[in-house]
């Protein structure tokens, strides 16, 4: 089966309280949803948020022993593979797309990681994006005081700055700052009473690699690329750079340089994002991970830009950012002689 | 496995994947000329990882070979070998090998890597 034909699966995370479920219960009644099969994860003994989402009760699926992140790996899959059964014995009707409600306190990576490696559900399912729900009122204090917020964030696709009419606009501007100091990879959406713009979401897949180009371009860190400064979050001091490449990247010692960093560091690699430029005819080729997680590269039949050079956004955790990119070029320096 | 070699491999992890694609036909169709290019590409592919990840290795005294396009051997100088099935599996069998971390960020190896030994 090819990636065209694989159910797109949007996994809806973010911090207690921070809006998933009214996000949901609205994208649900937007026409772009398609017939959607919702699993919901809750923490707890009692599961509620599935009461409050209107859907069709044998498409909607609970799994409701504990948080999907650590414990519920295998009901996930199983609750995939189960949802994927049914649909061709037409025992549900027919959905389009999945959509995953995580609990507030769950940790996405593993959520993606059991999308992207179950020998059965990677060839039926697809991760069509991970948004996540910041709320703008206690935004900034969950990222400043709790770790799961932030590895949220850094994991994101898409951030949905949530219940923005409780929140004036130079409380708002500061949030969004110091989520893109974690995620500058990811696409920022407003959101109130619920709503946003989910066209957008939706394409977060085409329009996030044009900003991977945008920040390539923008410098702001001399000739080594673009950069933010380390800033302190509940989950220790997180950096970003976008690091460029002049030359095309030998593939294979990247594949080398990059399978050793995460085996040693892949906990504390918050998120890699990028386009490669190999010395391929066509497009790039298109990088993109969470933690340990990396998602199978693929081509883009063209470049979103003039822009040749690689291009790779790194966020990391406790990480000295500098010794990342000169161990690369030194990998790749490497690469030439061998 | 491949139908036409009988050769068992997977191709499941992502730095296994080669940086040219070769396609078959869009109906499915295998097509004996593309399976003999991609074949030899793929081999091609394996050869030149293992002689990068040596790049590395070598500063441990470790050798990593391809074995028969469908896993890696890792050999210590003395002689002890172990089968690895992909790159990604590699670090961490090295590390039992030689009893401690490679860590790609460790300034003694880049000066290595710079010295090219």
């Amino acid at each position: 089966m090819s990636a065209e034909h694989r159910l797109p699966v949007l996994i809806v995370s973010g911090f207690l309280g921070s809006g998933k479920t009214t996000l949901l219960r609205t994208f649900l009644r937007s026409p772009l949803a398609g017939e959607v099969a919702i699993i919901v994860n809750e923490f707890g003994e009692v599961g509620i948020d599935h009461h409050l989402i209107r859907t069709t009760d044998e498409q909607t699926v609970l799994l409701a022993r504990g948080c999907v992140c650590c414990s519920m790996r295998s009901d996930l899959a199983h609750a995939l593979r189960d949802l994927l059964s049914k649909r061709e014995r037409g025992v549900i009707p027919r959905f389009d797309r999945v959509v995953i409600e995580t609990t507030g306190l769950a940790d996405p990576v593993p959520i993606v990681q059991t999308i992207v490696s179950d020998p059965v559900v990677r060839h039926h399912f697809r991760v069509e994006c991970l948004a996540v729900t910041l709320d703008a009122v206690t935004g900034a204090d969950n990222l400043a005081s709790y770790g799961e917020a932030v590895r949220q964030v850094a994991a994101a696709d898409v951030v949905v700055v949530t219940k923005q009419d409780l929140a004036d606009a130079g409380a708002v501007a500061a949030l969004k700052a110091a989520l893109t100091a974690i995620n500058p990879a990811a696409l920022v959406l407003d959101g109130a009473f619920g709503h946003t713009d989910f066209a957008r979401l939706l394409s977060a897949d085409r329009s996030d690699f044009r900003a991977v180009g945008e920040f390539g371009a923008g410098g702001g860190n001399g000739a080594n690329g673009w950069a933010l400064p380390a800033t302190a979050h509940g989950a220790g001091a997180v950096s970003s750079r976008c690091i460029e490449f002049d030359r095309p990247l030998d593939w294979h010692m990247f594949g080398v340089w990059l399978t050793m960093l995460l085996h040693r560091h892949g906990s504390r690699i918050l998120r890699l994002k990028g386009l490669l430029n190999v010395g391929a005819d066509g497009g790039p080729l298109v990088l993109e991970g969470v933690q340990h997680v990396i998602h199978a590269p693929r081509h883009l039949r063209a470049w979103p830009d003039a822009d040749r050079r690689s291009r790779i956004i790194v966020i990391a955790r406790d990480l000295d950012i500098d010794l990342i990119e000169a161990s690369l070029h030194a990998f790749q320096d490497a690469a030439k002689s061998a | 496995m491949c139908v036409l070699c009988g050769v068992l491999w997977t191709e499941d992890h992502w730095a296994e994947v080669g940086a040219e694609d070769t396609s078959d036909r869009a109906d499915g169709t295998v097509v004996l000329e593309v399976h003999v290019t991609r074949r030899g590409q793929r081999l091609r592919d394996r050869d030149r990882r293992a002689r990068m990840a040596n790049v590395a290795l070598r500063a441990w005294g470790l050798t990593l070979q391809d074995w028969e396009g469908s896993s890696y051997i890792l050999r210590d100088p003395k002689g002890k070998a172990a089968v690895v099935p992909d790159l990604a599996q590699v670090w961490q069998v090295a590390e039992t090998m030689i009893g401690r971390s490679l860590d790609p960020l460790d300034p003694d190896l880049l000066a290595r890597l710079g010295r090219g030994k």
